[in-house]
């Protein structure tokens, strides 16, 4: 019945039925809960660009690649345990052609789940209004690529521990204790070294993107006013594909024993060792100043943010409008603020000023509005030094004037202090219209 | 049918004449495998078409490294092995005889297979023409009484389905020479009986090795048992 010519390539539709009802929602159901999480935890808060969602994407990966991998040498062991490894090297096709079937359908199934959490993640950016930037497809390849990196290491690891019970003994029987022990260090060693490169090169959240990070759990984060740098992702892409190929070839030669596995093997070390140069020169500066001009909303006053923060216009201009009505007619008065980049102080022009804004997090507005306070206290500090004049009380009255200008109660010591009025135990509040009657005092 | 089986102590192999083709014939036979000799020196011979021969020994006794040198999944490290008239010492003879035996390891239950999804599986790998595969799964089906069982799934079916299922898919593309290593072992009286029978209706027109734990259990469904111990084979 079985002639002498060697089998025709092709898949068993048998084996791929079987794994896709198995193994396929073992591994694409915690894939995606675990990657989604992950990348819901990596979003910057109130950021809703594509890029943010791009690095929540890549970042996911954290979570899921480990699980992936752990999962894989799990269905790899397992399927080794029930004999159908013994069956698949006494066929007559490459003894690696039925583990390679499964860990196909491993990968795409955890490809699947990881397409699932870049929608479910899409979809939320999407519902939250108007969106900047574009969506980077190479981000989401190089999280692709490391996800199936994670699976074919995961693999390895399964076939390195399977090969001590392999030929020429078919029927020796499996260390079952040692392969559960295995298949649960696999996931712990995973995630123990993702935390240990993330927690060695000093990265965390808002961290750009360092070499030991990228090479095996992406940790990547950008701020609003930087861009990554071009070629960055695909360094990462060209690493991880190298990775993932090695990985495959030498499971496949621990399972053949065929030098041409060899030669892969070879070829996939070349692509891995060029993705990690590029990837070496690229981390070194990852990311390079955002290109983008600002978006401003012009009235009542003239507020401009990085497009990243355009949704959050109306209410900066809300909160700004309020310290510039206090301070209109003054030598401080407020015409425009811009937002400012992190450690960038550029000089203010009359009547314009600066403000620092990381991100859109709760209260984020009150956080603006105090930066706005703090310089507006010094431009009238300065004004009043520039002056000195013993009739303009008013400038001398920073305590009372911040607190008024931040809207906060002010009480009476504050307000004795810097107007001689006799104390009071009873706190006087005011509010943030309440600066000219105020500085009326006399 | 002539057989004998005889411990082989010299260190050197003897020369064998080709045997017959119904025939195998082992002589010094030894094999080596990551520094161990789990086969020391067997010398036998027996003729597989006067019924089934069970070969009985403890656990790491030799008998699968015996079974690997059979099937030719292995060449020997030591001694003379022919195996249906083909020598198994070059490749050409090992390749040949593996696409006419069929070994079956101890069983398992490859997870989330229906019966026919393994016995269908287990003819791909094997590399059965596409236009006769249909036709293998349904004769081995038929064969080991699984029609009525092809959609059960093999970890939910019965012990003795998983046994039978297990034993379809290894025989399914109809060898000259089945090797059954440690199929009756582990398993329930009942199973054992059940699949003895099953044995013993594939021996009536196949060459039959079984090799097991239990001389008794091999009894059942051999003709002759053979016994092997710590390598070397010293009885029969």
């Amino acid at each position: 019945m079985v002639d002498g010519r060697r089998p025709r390539a092709g898949m068993s539709l048998a084996l791929l039925a079987a794994e896709g009802r198995y193994a396929a929602p073992i591994m694409l159901v915690p894939v995606a809960i675990l990657g989604i999480a992950g990348a819901w935890r990596a979003l910057t808060p109130g950021m809703t660009g594509w890029d943010f969602t791009g690095d929540a994407i890549l970042d996911s990966v954290r979570g899921s690649g480990p699980a992936a991998a752990g999962l894989t040498a799990w269905l790899t062991i397992a399927s080794e345990r029930s004999g159908l490894g013994r069956l698949e090297r006494l066929g007559r096709r490459s003894a690696a052609a039925g583990p390679l079937i499964r860990l196909g359908v491993a990968a795409s199934a955890a490809l699947a789940g990881y397409t699932l959490t870049a929608g479910a993640i899409a979809a939320w950016t999407g519902a939250q209004g108007p969106i900047t930037g574009s969506f980077p497809p190479q981000e989401l390849a190089a999280g692709a690529a490391a996800l199936l990196a994670h699976v074919a290491l995961g693999f390895l690891v399964a076939m390195l521990w399977c090969a001590r019970c392999y030929p020429v003994r078919p029927g020796q029987p499996f260390p079952a204790v040692g392969a559960a022990v295995a298949a649960a260090a696999v996931p712990a060693a995973a995630a123990t070294a993702s935390w240990a490169l993330a927690a060695w090169s000093g990265t965390g959240r808002g961290s750009g993107a360092s070499l030991p990070s990228m090479l095996w759990s992406p940790d990547v984060h950008h701020s609003p006013f930087t861009d990554w740098r071009s070629g960055l992702f695909v360094a990462a892409l060209t690493w991880f594909c190298g990775l993932a190929a090695a990985a495959i070839v030498a499971a496949g030669l621990i399972l053949t024993r065929r030098h041409r596995y060899a030669i892969g093997l070879a070829a996939a070390s070349i692509v891995a060792v060029v993705g990690l140069g590029q990837l070496r020169a690229d981390t070194g500066h990852p990311i390079t100043p955002v290109t983008a001009s600002v978006v401003c909303r012009s009235w009542p006053l003239e507020v401009c943010v990085y497009p990243a923060f355009a949704s959050a216009l109306p209410r900066l201009e809300s909160a700004f409008t309020a310290v510039a009505a206090q301070v209109s007619g003054t030598p401080a008065a407020v015409r425009s603020i811009v937002q400012l980049p992190p450690g960038d102080n550029a000089s203010q022009w009359p009547g314009g000023y600066g403000f620092h804004l990381d991100d859109l997090g709760p209260g984020y507005e009150l956080r603006a509005e105090s930066d706005l306070v703090r310089q507006v206290t010094g431009a009238l500090n300065r004004a009043n030094r520039s002056r000195a004049s013993p009739d303009q009380t008013h400038l001398n009255r920073t305590p009372l004037g911040t607190a008024t200008l931040r809207r906060e109660p002010v009480t009476a010591d504050i307000g004795a202090a810097t107007i001689g009025s006799p104390p009071s135990r009873r706190p006087v509040t005011h509010g943030g219209a309440d600066l000219p009657a105020i500085l009326a005092i006399r | 049918m002539g057989e004998s089986l005889e411990h082989d102590a010299s260190a050197h192999s003897p020369t064998v004449t080709k045997p017959g083709r119904a025939a195998i014939l082992a002589s010094g036979l030894g094999l080596c495998h990551r520094g161990k000799w789990p086969l020391r020196s067997v010398t036998f011979s027996v003729d597989t078409s006067a019924g089934a021969v069970g070969i009985a020994g403890a656990h790491g006794s030799g008998k699968t490294a015996l079974f690997a040198l059979l099937g030719g999944f292995a060449p020997p490290a030591r001694g003379e092995l022919w195996v249906l008239g083909k020598d198994m010492r070059t490749y050409r003879g090992r390749d040949t005889i593996r696409r006419r035996v069929g070994l079956i390891p101890p069983p398992g239950r490859p997870l989330g297979f229906t019966v026919l999804e393994l016995v269908t599986h287990a003819a791909w790998l094997l590399g059965l023409p596409v236009s006769h595969r249909r036709a293998s799964v349904a004769g081995a089906l038929q064969r080991l009484q699984l029609a009525n069982w092809v959609s059960a799934s093999i970890n939910a079916a019965p012990d003795d389905v998983a046994l039978r299922a297990w034993l379809a898919a290894c025989t399914v593309h109809e060898p000259d020479l089945i090797l059954v290593d440690g199929l009756l072992d582990g398993i329930a009286e009942d199973d054992a009986l059940a699949m003895a029978g099953c044995l013993r209706s594939l021996a009536v027109s196949t060459a039959l090795l079984v090799a097991g734990r239990d001389a008794a259990r091999l009894a059942r469904c051999c003709a002759r048992v053979f016994t092997l111990t710590d390598g070397i084979a010293d009885g029969g």
